[in-house]
């Protein structure tokens, strides 16, 4: 099944780029540069999400996602934005966006988020167990096994392996985690992810030949049971 | 300089002037119709009293005859003769023949009411005189004294005017001494306004916040400018810092992409030239958005983002979220939160952020061995995190210098850093109505973020 993408965005060089890249992964997107365009196509024509900018001519981005939203249209909205302080994505996501990214980005970091909004399904039965290969935790003994063998996890260490959990075999990337995981934006010192994952790692792949938790180099991470 | 009283400067003052006209004329309105309507009530009651005793005396005459009507009046003058009321009859022959001897017959006008001069020792005084032939002969004259109601006339024209002189004398003083005063305490006012038009915008107005109006208006005034000094000279520190600090990453970056394009370079190095243009413009970015995000804390205008956020648990969460980095550099951490919790009004993102960047510094600064003990205090007014190392700290004299922008000190100089950390963490006390306090941990460096309640 492809899954339809409306891509509202003005800057052509931008556009562009998002456009190869999502109809290389196999996306088919729709672009239009104009608000109200955006605002007429969304209600009009069924779409798995919007990439929707915030700066757009015809009509104010976030005027459009509170039209959708007003209107009932419960899509997922990936926010682009050149503005970057802390108070505009909060102000984006109490629009009715479902996501906020800074311009400029990359595009891994552009896919990872879209996928992950993709991924919410409404009317989702509760999950009581998630699993990955051989890995499995209960949520509601908050018991997590690997090959039947009980790994002892810290409470974060926990939540972060949830995360990646429900995220499984997609790319995460280090600020998605931070925003996640500690509800923190915190550009120069992403690092600090990593020593949590390291962390993880040591207890869930150390010692074999198998490991699910994958870092892809200058993006992020993946559990996947396949390399 | 030359003033008329078309001048601006005195307009308020005609005004009131003008107004203080239209209110005498009111005020000497009232007074004559006063002096009218009273002197009209008593002429009328006067003229009835006398036209009564004219008849009594006249039927007094039918009855007895003119002399004992004559021996009457003469006992009635000599008993009550400083009464307002006086009478006197005359024969036929105009020969007085009892009561007052005020006029002669022949100087007696004609019979009704008239007004008359009588003069006595000193100039002439007002009567009034009721003529009154009588049918079995004789004449009967009856004198009214207007002496007393000519001087009651006169005595509230003189108090009126002279409540008018002093009301008017008292009003223009007061309007000229307010108009003195509007302009002196505008005119400073605007004296500020037109420094600040100049371009000295830390002008401020002359202002007392226990003082007059015109102080008040001078404080909201001084709060208007505090506030868009703050603004104008955030966003000035932003351009210049823009300017200045991202020229280096700039600068690095198209280095490497310059080696990068070189023809004689191997694919390898290619590759390592654009990897690391791209670190360059993370940095850029990084420093960017921190720079932006400076400037709102310092400028307030996050301030419509605040909410109310458990200290303790916040600073617990980013103990917890650093809590491995610390450890990989080869620190003990301790984190003591106190109970109950420490509810503050907060901007939450910027607070861990500048926390973060606390505990961050910690772990690049303080060196391996090192303890970190962060810790929340809280008093009625204040809330404190206090983030203290026992490593090498920071020399009394470059304390104040390590909050300020881009400022990185000699040991810093080898390790990544935008040189914001503190500079975000200060603003950000700052935001709070607080302050970022570097003390000697004695041995180390204690950070003390204080932040308003």
């Amino acid at each position: 099944m492809t899954r339809r993408i409306l891509l509202v965005e003005d800057d052509a060089e931008t556009s562009d780029y998002i456009l190869k890249g999502l109809r290389q992964d196999g996306f088919n997107v729709e672009h239009v540069s104009d608000g109200r365009d955006g605002l007429f196509m969304a209600t009009s024509s069924q779409f798995d999400a919007v990439i929707m900018d915030r700066m757009v001519p015809g009509m104010d981005g976030l005027s459009v996602i509170k039209a959708l939203r007003a209107g009932g249209v419960e899509i997922p909205i990936l926010i682009l934005s050149a503005l970057s302080h802390l108070d505009e994505r909060v102000t984006g996501l109490r629009a009715g966006g479902d996501d906020y990214l800074t311009k400029p980005f990359g595009y891994s970091e552009l896919v990872a988020r879209l996928e992950n909004l993709l991924r919410r399904r409404p009317g989702k039965p509760v999950e009581t167990e998630l699993q990955c290969g051989d890995l499995t935790m209960d949520l509601l003994s908050r018991r997590v096994m690997r090959s039947g063998r009980s790994v002892d996890l810290l409470p974060r260490e926990f939540k972060l392996l949830e995360y990646l959990l429900r995220h499984k075999d997609r790319v995460v990337t280090r600020t998605m985690l931070l925003e996640q995981v500690w509800d923190y934006r915190f550009d120069p010192h992403t690092s600090v992810v990593d020593t949590h994952i390291s962390r993880l790692r040591k207890k869930i792949d150390e010692g074999r030949t198998d490991p699910l938790l994958h870092t892809l180099r200058g993006t992020g991470y993946r559990l996947s049971a396949t390399p | 300089m030359r003033r008329s009283l078309t001048d601006g400067r005195f307009r308020p003052g005609v005004v009131a002037v003008v107004l203080l006209a239209v209110a005498i004329a009111a005020f000497a309105a009232g007074v004559l119709i006063i002096d009218r309507t009273g002197e009209m009530l008593i002429a009328g009651r006067q003229h009835a009293v006398a036209a009564s005793a004219r008849d009594y005396f006249v039927a007094f005459a039918h009855e007895e005859g003119l002399a004992p009507l004559a021996r009457a009046l003469d006992r009635q003058d000599r008993a009550r003769g400083d009464e307002a009321f006086r009478y006197a009859l005359f024969a036929n022959d105009g020969r007085r023949i009892g009561g007052v001897d005020l006029l002669r017959f022949s100087q007696l006008p004609g019979p009704g009411v008239s007004q008359v001069t009588i003069s006595s020792g000193e100039g002439g005084a007002p009567w009034e005189v009721l003529v009154q032939p009588i049918a079995t002969g004789g004449t009967l004259v009856v004198y009214e004294d207007l002496h007393e109601r000519t001087a009651f006339r006169k005595a509230l024209g003189a108090g009126s005017f002279a409540a008018l002189a002093t009301a008017l004398t008292a009003v223009l003083a007061a309007s000229l001494w307010l108009n003195r005063l509007i302009y002196r305490r505008a005119e400073g006012i605007a004296a500020t306004a037109a420094q600040i038009a100049e371009g000295r915008i830390s002008a401020r107005a002359p202002a007392n916040p226990e003082g007059d109006v015109f102080d008040r208006l001078g404080v909201a005034i001084n709060l208007m400018l505090d506030h868009n000094e703050e603004l104008t000279t955030g966003l000035r520190t932003v351009t210049d810092s823009l300017a200045h600090d991202l020229r280096s990453p700039l600068t690095r970056m198209k280095g490497n992409l310059e080696r990068a394009l070189d023809e004689v370079a191997d694919p390898a190095a290619r590759l390592t030239f654009i990897a690391r243009a791209g670190e360059e413009a993370d940095r850029a970015l990084a420093t960017t958005s921190a720079l932006l995000d400076i400037a709102r804390a310092e400028t307030g205008l996050s301030r419509e983002m605040f909410a109310a956020v458990d200290l303790g648990r916040l600073v617990a969460d980013m103990s917890e979220l650093f809590a491995p980095t610390l450890e990989d550099a080869g620190q003990i951490l301790e984190l003591v939160v106190t109970d109950p919790p420490v509810i503050v009004q907060a901007h939450e993102l910027l607070l861990r952020q500048a926390i973060g960047n606390l505990l961050f510094n910690a772990s690049a600064y303080a060196g391996d061995g090192a303890g970190v003990r962060v810790s929340v205090e809280a008093t009625p007014t204040l809330a404190r995190c206090v983030v203290a190392d026992t490593g090498p700290g920071i020399p009394q004299g470059d304390r104040s210098r390590a909050v300020e922008r881009f400022v990185r000190l000699d040991a810093a100089r080898t390790t990544p850093g935008s040189g914001l950390g503190l500079t975000i963490a200060a603003a950000c006390a700052k935001l709070h109505r607080g302050q970022l306090i570097l003390e000697d941990n004695g041995p180390g460096l204690r950070v003390i973020l204080e932040i308003a309640r």
